[in-house]
Order: structure tokens, then C-alpha cells, then sequence
């Protein structure tokens, strides 16, 4: 059995929710969008084109720079906050993951809060500083941090999951995600 | 060259919408192929009328609600994501027709979007604080003299002036518009719409009415994606209805794009002016509601 002990802060919750911006493909399509913004909001100052034009240039620069850039971070800051406050009356929680051998226990400030059954893990993604059992094709799944282990350790836990879970598909994560 | 270039930009911002439209496709194509054809009249139909009244500065989540029910072609539980995911293509529409036809200051309006975003995303859990239906009754209060200000204004009778015809807006203006659209935006949070109060005060500090649309609907396109892509994510969105939204919704909003862009001034401002009691009246009756249900 692991156990997995971390307080949910902002920082954490960004750091796993937050990809790299600039390792996203739709990035360079924003950049590409980004230059075209500006070239034609300078352009169309300079041939004295009608305002409208100048507004379009800026429209696209701001949606490229907006979501290409700050979109991701803001939008899972706003989870973060918004759960805090709705959930936890404006206070970090605290997360215990109890790995067993039948399935996975989250308990959340000391109470029951889910258990995930392997079945339902599809793969076992590693990250520099945590570890991810994905439970979908998006961003779910259980989230353990390295550093944490209360049970065990982060070398015993890869190993043992390699041995006992061979079903689950072992991989790094996505580089975006890779901090 | 410069044709080049407007085709170009047309393109690219016609485009920051089709990756919704793509993911509507990947993930449910089975049920869009199953829809019937009772359901694809139901979705066409509230697309094109609650679009029509979007455009209008009207708002088009109750008008959808209303007819949805009407129909009864529609899970409930599926009304809220069909409504988030559906809008989200004739908003960026919307927001792109009249920024490419009404002439607006590039760096207002980009102070006015950056702001926009701010509240929205910065004050969140600040707005989920306050009690909803006292803003109800404030902002609803406020908007009948804000109304009646500007049509006398439109008129030239009292002592409020004349009718502005700025394209930007500089100085305390700029300032306060900019403050009023962190707020705006942050109440989007709490489910109130944008687009009467920004409207209301774009014309108020002296903004030219043609000018207006663009900053109202560009700020509700930058938002809007927001809520989107947790009802994809989470499949719970109609797809017919969803579909039906994102077509029929442009279809409403060209027909309202000609309607407004045709329109005298004179006329467009009693329009605005129309638009903004019957906000007033949504949100006081939406109060009153919610008072009498002993909600707060």
C-alpha cells in the first residue's frame, strides 16, 4: 500500500492543471495569427484604411495573445479560486490518495471523497514532479506528487505499479504537462 | 495588397471559431446523424431567433430557454452546455461582422476586451459572494433612467446633451468605461449579461451607437469559450440543438447585421433604448421571482 499526503494550493493546482503554453501546437497557429494581427493593424495605419480594418488587426492580435498565452493559466486559476470558495470556504484542502490493491482511495480534509477502481485507470503517466493515473483522454485523473509519499516511496510506487498493473499503459506524460 | 491582407484577417478571425464546430464533430458525430428532422427544425428555428435578438443587445439564453421548453425537443439537463457550446460560433461571428463594418478605435477596444477578461477570470470568487438579486434590483433600477437619459439625449429635449459620435473613447472616459467592464465582465460570472450594461455605458460616456456593438460583442466572444469547454468535455450538450445554434445563430446574426447596420441613428438609439427597459424588465421580474421563492 502508498499513501500520498499534499495540501491542494494554487501553485500545485495550476502547476497540474496549466499546460506549457509555448509546447501546445495551437501555439505557433496564435503566433502565426499574433503577426498577422500586427502587420495588418500596422498596415492599415499606414495606407490610412478605414478604422474598421485597424480593429480587426487588433481583435485578432488580442485573441492570440489572450489565447494563445493567458487563456489556460486563467481558466484554471478560476477553477481553483471558484472551488476553493464554493467548496472549502476559501481554504486550501488537503488531499490523502491511499493506493491499494483493490483499488484507490481519495480522501479529501480527512473525509471519503471517491474510490477509483484500476479498471477505470487507462494509463500510468509520469511527470518530473508527479505521478498520473488518467482516468480519461482529458485532464482527469488521480494526481500524486512525487515528493510526497507518507507510504512508500516514488521509486517503489513506479515499480510496483510496473509489476502489478502490467494492463495499464506506462508512459512519460504530455511535454506540456512535464514539470 | 490591401484587399489581400482584409481577406486574410477575415479569415483568421472567421477561424478562432471552427475549432468548436471540430470538436462538436469528433465527439458526437453518431448523434448528429440520428437527430430527426422535428429536431433539426426545433434547433434551426431558436438559432435564428435568439441569435437575431442576441445581435439586437437583447440576449439570447432566456429567448433559447423559452423555446426549448416549447418545443420540447430537448433534454433540460443538456439546455445550459446546448446553450454555452451553440452560442459560442455566431458570438465570434457576430463579433467579427461588426468589427469589420463599423469603424472603432483599435486600442479602445482592446482595453475594453483585456478588461472584460480581467473580471471575468480575476473577480470570480469576489462576485459569487454578493447576493444576486440585490444587483438584480440595482443594475435593473439603473437601467430606466439610463434609458430615458438617452433618449432624451437622442431627442436633444433637457439638459443632458447631444448624442456622442466618438469611435474611442481617452482620459477619465477611457477610465471609467475600462472600470465598468471588469465589472460588467465579473457579473458574467453570476449569470448576468453583458451587453445592455456595456452598451448603456459605452453610449452614455459619448461612444457613437454603431461603435458600441463591437465592444460588447467582442467582450462576450473572449469570455464565452470559458464555459464552453467544460460542457464538451463533460458531453453534455444536445448535438442537434448545438449544431442548429452555431448555423441558424449566424443566419440570425446576418440578418440582424443588416438590420442594424441599415437603420438610421436615430432609430437605432430608440432601438438600443427599447433594448435596454426590457433589461431593466427581465432583471426586476427575475428579482421579484426569486424573492417570492425565498431565494437570495
Amino acid at each position: 500500500m502508498f499513501i500520498n499526503e499534499y495540501v491542494m494550493d494554487r501553485r500545485r493546482f495550476d502547476k497540474w492543471a496549466t499546460p506549457k503554453f509555448w509546447k501546445l501546437p495551437i501555439f505557433y497557429v496564435y503566433c502565426f495569427i499574433f503577426a498577422a494581427g500586427v502587420f495588418g493593424w500596422i498596415y492599415f495605419k499606414m495606407v490610412d484604411a478605414p478604422a474598421r480594418w485597424q480593429t480587426i488587426g487588433a481583435f485578432l492580435t488580442f485573441v492570440a495573445v489572450y489565447r494563445g498565452i493567458f487563456f489556460r493559466w486563467m481558466h484554471a486559476d478560476k477553477t481553483f479560486r471558484v472551488t476553493r470558495q464554493q467548496y472549502f470556504d476559501g481554504k486550501d484542502w488537503a488531499c490523502k490518495v491511499i493506493v491499494g490493491e483493490k483499488n484507490i482511495s481519495l480522501y479529501i480534509n480527512g473525509k471519503i471523497n471517491n474510490k477509483v477502481e484500476w479498471k477505470e485507470i487507462l494509463k500510468f503517466e509520469e511527470a518530473k514532479s508527479f505521478f498520473k493515473l488518467a482516468t480519461d483522454e482529458y485532464s482527469e485523473g488521480v494526481m500524486l506528487d512525487k515528493s510526497c509519499f507518507t507510504e512508500g516511496d516514488a521509486d517503489s510506487f513506479k515499480q510496483w505499479m510496473l509489476d502489478n498493473h502490467p494492463e495499464i499503459t506506462y508512459g512519460p506524460i504530455a511535454p506540456m504537462f512535464d514539470k | 495588397m490591401l484587399l489581400a491582407i482584409q481577406i486574410l484577417l477575415g479569415v483568421l478571425a472567421a477561424g478562432t471559431g471552427i475549432g468548436l464546430i471540430a470538436d462538436i464533430g469528433k465527439n458526437r458525430m453518431e448523434q448528429l446523424k440520428s437527430a430527426t428532422g422535428k429536431q433539426w427544425a426545433s434547433a434551426f428555428t431558436v438559432g435564428i431567433i435568439a441569435n437575431f435578438l442576441d445581435t439586437l443587445g437583447c440576449g439570447s439564453f432566456a429567448p433559447s430557454t423559452f423555446m426549448y421548453k416549447l418545443f420540447n425537443q430537448i433534454d433540460d439537463i443538456d439546455i445550459p452546455g446546448t446553450l454555452n457550446v451553440g452560442d459560442t460560433f455566431p458570438v465570434i461571428f457576430e463579433a467579427f461582422i461588426f468589427t469589420a463594418s463599423v469603424d472603432c478605435d483599435p486600442l479602445f477596444l482592446w482595453i475594453m476586451y483585456v478588461c472584460a477578461a480581467i473580471g471575468s477570470f480575476g473577480f470570480a470568487t469576489i462576485v459569487t459572494k454578493w447576493p444576486r438579486n440585490k444587483i438584480r434590483y440595482a443594475l435593473g433600477t439603473v437601467m430606466i433612467p439610463l434609458a430615458i437619459i438617452m433618449l432624451c439625449k437622442n431627442m436633444g429635449v433637457g439638459p443632458f446633451g447631444i448624442i456622442g459620435t466618438a469611435t474611442g473613447l481617452s482620459g477619465w472616459k477611457l477610465i471609467v468605461a475600462a472600470a465598468l467592464n471588469i465589472l460588467w465582465g465579473a457579473l458574467m460570472d453570476i449569470g448576468f449579461g453583458l451587453y445592455a450594461p456595456c452598451m448603456a455605458t459605452c453610449l452614455l460616456l459619448g461612444v457613437d451607437a454603431g461603435a458600441c456593438f463591437p465592444v460588447f460583442m467582442g467582450s462576450c466572444a473572449v469570455l464565452m469559450p470559458a464555459c464552453s469547454i467544460e460542457f464538451i468535455k463533460t458531453h453534455r450538450y444536445d448535438v442537434a440543438h448545438t449544431v442548429g445554434n452555431a448555423i441558424g445563430g449566424c443566419i440570425g446574426v446576418f440578418i440582424a447585421w443588416k438590420l442594424v447596420t441599415s437603420l438610421p441613428m436615430f432609430w437605432l438609439i430608440n432601438l438600443i433604448c427599447v433594448v435596454l427597459l426590457w433589461t431593466s424588465y427581465s432583471l426586476l421580474s427575475a428579482a421579484n421571482k426569486d424573492k417570492k421563492a425565498g431565494i437570495a
